[in-house]
């Protein structure tokens, strides 16, 4: 402990003394600084500042390199080396340098913590409340990348004294950096990566920063492997002879943290797999909607009516598992016959009893059947167990299981997903038909959030067509009859933007002769699949993207009360967009109402003449040019007439661009 | 004090061997070991100094084995090896001080220690300045400094006067001699004869990985005894001699040219036999 002690003052003080940790602490305070007023301006989002913050973790991995070979050179250099060998507890000066070199990451850690917090209190913004995240994510992705390759550094520097040493360091920063893909194939790649999987993402406020356990086990793979080198090259070090003990102690530590390494890795990979999964569910649609085509009548009104729900959930990483306690009615003319429930494929049924009597069932894909007994009525009970789509993400730290997914089973027979006319997955709304009364409880205690009343800690209650659940980097708003939930910062945003919208929507509403649409009062900002709207509404929900309120964040209304963003949210068919019809009734909506009642405005309308490869059927490209023609001939009021007209075909999905023609043939 | 034995002392880099079951015993004073340049005598002063293992052979001092306590070892030994400096951002003071308190001296006795052996090399005016601003010289007596800190009985000092000016190299004599004399073994390597000479009661030569003990430096030099001839002779002849002959000095004289020569025979009539001096005895033994 004494030679560990004395060898760790002398490092430390020679750190101090050189330039190097001086230069790369105001380096990243600079560049935090920089970085943070950047992102401020632009989406007051840190956690963008801290996600993107890839060349900080390359940086930070090559000053670790860096100073490794120093570390490891510092006394040969000044032909210290045989003097320190000859002296009492040289074996302890390797193992003091790492130690060392921790607590020198752990200071530039500990600065680069400080000056982000400080610049959260400053600009007051919500994610101090989650200072805690930010802590562990500089220093699991910054700080553990620099450590680990201060290591490899030392290690290369230890064994190699030719120029080689740089070339062999310069690989492992690379492979070892987010942008390895272009060296390796993409599950190596991913696996050596010690940043951001894709550096490139907009950050998930929902979600928070990524943390996985795969994520933590790879930095610690790299740490014990960076060990074992060290202890390697410390056996076949040039300088001097290690006695046999010195020389088996050393073999073992090198074989135990290689055992280690060997033992973790499957934990590590287990990221590797998500991505195969969100693959693997768009094919599992594609291949549905084939053998069930959209016109089919693939959908089944329920036969059993279900009074209450009373599920009990819990989550372990990507699984949930729960007992869903349904209350049913089974009417006459449904005994002896097969009822169906719709519940997502990745949730396996492991067994399904009523009143404690196991019953005859079973599960198709997203299908569940059960044989009806003759009983007018009981207690259904669904074991479940399983993962849900990327619609729906869990993990470790967050989940979002919303009202409008089957993730617990829903009487009928109902498509769960459709793939698009532009080829993306959409998940429709498969809520109850008619309103049942849940009791929900969630067996952990991290804070959740639901549509429904928190009647205790994690345990809610209510009547609703459907439950939302919600974990993850969230805060709660509940004022003048709103109930929003939100990640932060954004949580601010809401109550400002929805004045405005409703705003918007009175005026489409008014314009397509429909009647004032009602904003659910449970809000939430969710993360939302790329084929979705970017707000949806449920019976008793209005859930808006959190990435697109990121993305226009203090401009909000600039996109929220767009036609663009409202009319396919609130009015159109939710189902399979016809995107071509839908983008020429938005330009001759524009044309009519963006403008005073004396003009049009066809800005839109020109935009698709300019463009017309915006529109994907060759024959709707002469539409536009054919409606700012028809606007000279025919009066206003008609040419609302066929506004509407169009309106009523597409808002039940029946709008075709054949139609058009024909509609505006009619009008000439 | 025990003597240092070593005792069959073999050392091979693959496959070249470059101590050959070298013996020795030294007792307390300074002992000097004299060889050529890559005789083997930074290898033997490494596995002294616990850098490197011996294949073969044991060493023994105060009843401690070498390949059994390295860690005892270091204990009692103060190094300087041939190359030597320190880190250059760190003060005299802050360099001994870790030193210091890896040989285990206590932090109370520390300070005066240091204070101690910086006034030994002459060096207390620079104790708080950082080495990087030190002289050659300075390292070297700096390094002498840190060998000699918590008066080790056994000190080692590799070729500790290479590079230094002519006046650096007589003080560094003087205090090697001084630390000899306060019962200690002071091992000193080195090819420049003089040092030796100037200072060693003890002296072993080293060549082509064999070494002789000797018990003084006048018992090195009646190796030469009769081989050493003294003539003067005019520029035709010393060419002449210089061919046939191992020249050891020649010098300008009125007369001519003065020379000694090292020869088991009387070069010619005119060469006086003359006694033999330590540096003579040297060569005549590396080149036997």
């Amino acid at each position: 402990m004494h030679y560990f002690a004395e060898n760790l003052k002398m490092e430390l003080r020679l750190y101090r003394r050189g330039i190097w940790v001086w230069l790369i602490l105001t380096l990243l305070l600079i560049y935090l600084f920089t970085g943070y007023y950047i992102f401020v301006e632009s989406s007051f989002s840190v956690g963008q500042l801290l996600q993107s913050s890839t060349y900080i973790l390359m940086a930070g991995s090559l000053f670790g390199l860096v100073l490794g070979v120093i570390s490891a050179q510092r006394e040969r250099k000044v032909k210290f080396e045989e003097v320190l060998i000859s002296l009492p507890g040289d074996w302890a000066r390797p193992f003091t340098k790492i130690f060392a070199w921790g607590i020198i990451v752990f200071i530039l850690c500990f600065f680069s913590c400080a000056e982000v917090i400080f610049f959260y209190i400053l600009s007051k913004s919500q994610l101090l409340l989650f200072w805690k995240e930010t802590v562990a994510y500089i220093f699991l992705y910054w700080g553990f990348t620099m450590f680990n390759a201060g290591i490899i550094g030392f290690a290369f520097a230890y064994v190699f004294r030719s120029y080689f040493t740089y070339i062999g360091l310069f690989f492992y920063w690379i492979l070892t950096s987010p942008y390895n893909s272009i060296l390796l194939p993409v599950n190596i790649s991913r696996w050596m990566n010690q940043g951001e999987q894709n550096p490139n993402l907009t950050y998930d406020d929902y979600h928070g920063l990524f943390f996985a356990d795969a994520i933590f086990t790879r930095h610690l793979i790299i740490f014990f492997l960076s060990i074992a080198l060290v202890s390697l090259a410390l056996v076949i070090r040039q300088v001097k002879e290690s006695t046999k003990k010195e020389k088996i102690i050393l073999i073992i530590t090198s074989v135990s943290t290689l055992f280690l390494s060997i033992i973790l890795f499957p934990l590590s990979a287990n990221s590797l797999m998500k991505d195969e999964n969100a693959s693997s569910e768009d094919i599992y649609y594609r291949q549905f909607q084939e053998q069930n085509p959209l016109n089919n009548t693939y959908n089944v009104s329920p036969t059993l009516q279900i009074k209450s729900y009373k599920i009990d959930l819990n989550t372990k990483n990507e699984k949930i598992s729960y007992i869903a306690a349904l209350s049913v009615n089974i009417s006459k003319e449904n005994y002896n016959k097969w009822s169906f429930f719709t519940l997502y494929h990745g949730l396996k049924v492991n067994s399904v009893h009523l009143d404690g009597n196991e019953m005859n069932w079973k599960q198709d894909g997203d299908i569940v059947s059960i044989l009806c007994p003759e009983k007018s009525k009981g207690d259904l009970t669904f074991k479940v167990e399983g993962v849900t789509s990327s619609f729906n993400p869990v993990d470790k730290k967050s989940f979002y299981l919303s009202a409008s997914f089957p993730w617990y089973p829903i009487p009928g027979k109902w498509r769960i997903a459709e793939i698009n006319t532009d080829g993306n997955i959409r998940y429709n709304c498969v809520e109850l038909q008619t309103p049942a009364y849940f009791h929900i409880k969630y067996h952990k205690k991290e804070r959740i959030f639901s549509n429904l009343l928190n009647v205790s800690e994690n345990e809610f209650k209510g009547e609703a067509k459907g439950v939302t659940l919600m974990k993850g980097n969230l805060l709660e708003f509940n004022e003048k009859g709103m109930h929003i939930v939100a990640p932060p910062d954004l949580i601010t945003r809401v109550p400002i933007l929805l004045p405005k919208m409703k705003e918007s929507l009175d005026k489409i509403s008014f314009s397509l002769k429909e009647s004032n649409i009602k904003i659910p009062e449970n809000i939430f900002v969710v993360p939302v699949e790329d084929g979705n709207n970017d707000v949806e509404i449920y019976s008793d929900q209005l859930v808006i993207d959190a990435d697109q309120l990121r993305l226009f964040y203090g401009q909000e209304e600039k996109y929220f009360t767009s036609i663009d963003c409202l009319i396919p949210s609130f009015y159109l068919n939710r189902n399979n967009h016809l995107y071509d019809s839908e983008s020429l009734f938005l330009a001759l909506f524009d044309s009519l109402y963006s403008n005073s009642r004396e003009s049009y405005n066809n800005k839109r309308l020109k935009g698709l003449i300019d463009y017309p490869e915006s529109l994907r059927d060759k024959k709707a490209r002469s539409i536009p040019s054919q409606i700012i023609a028809l606007q000279n001939k025919i009066s206003r009021e008609k040419m609302q007439v066929l506004l509407l007209d169009w309106y009523n075909q597409l808002k039940v999905g029946k709008l075709s661009v054949e139609y058009m023609q024909t509609s505006l043939n009619n009008l000439k | 004090m025990d003597h240092l034995k070593i005792d069959s002392l073999s050392k091979s880099f693959k496959r070249h061997r470059v101590l050959n079951q070298v013996s020795l015993e030294i007792k307390p004073g300074l002992f000097g070991l004299l060889g050529p340049n890559g005789a083997g005598k930074t290898t033997f002063m490494r596995i002294i100094a616990t850098i490197l293992r011996p294949d073969e052979g044991e060493i023994r001092f105060n009843g401690i084995d070498w390949s059994k306590n390295p860690d005892q070892v270091r204990k009692m030994l103060g190094y300087l090896p041939q190359d030597f400096g320190l880190f250059r951002n760190i003060t005299a003071r802050e360099s001994l001080e870790y030193i210091g308190s890896l040989k285990g001296i206590p932090k109370n006795h520390l300070y005066f220690e240091i204070k101690k052996v910086l006034e030994e090399v002459n060096l207390q005016e620079y104790e708080n300045k950082k080495v990087g601003g030190f002289s050659g010289g300075m390292r070297r007596r700096l390094g002498i400094a840190q060998a000699i800190l918590g008066e080790p009985q056994l000190i080692m000092v590799d070729e500790p006067t290479a590079g230094l000016d002519p006046e650096e190299r007589i003080r560094f004599r003087n205090l090697l001699k001084r630390l000899g004399n306060q019962n200690r073994i002071v091992f000193l390597s080195t090819h420049i004869v003089e040092d030796i000479q100037a200072t060693c009661e003890q002296i072993a030569v080293l060549n082509k990985g064999k070494a002789q003990i000797f018990n003084s430096t006048s018992e090195l030099a009646k190796i030469a005894h009769d081989k050493v001839w003294k003539l003067t002779v005019n520029e035709d002849e010393f060419n002449e001699i210089e061919k046939n002959y191992k020249v050891i000095s020649s010098n300008m004289s009125e007369k001519g040219i003065d020379l000694r020569i090292l020869s088991n025979i009387k070069p010619n009539n005119d060469a006086l036999s003359v006694e033999p001096s330590v540096e003579e005895g040297y060569l005549t033994w590396i080149h036997q």
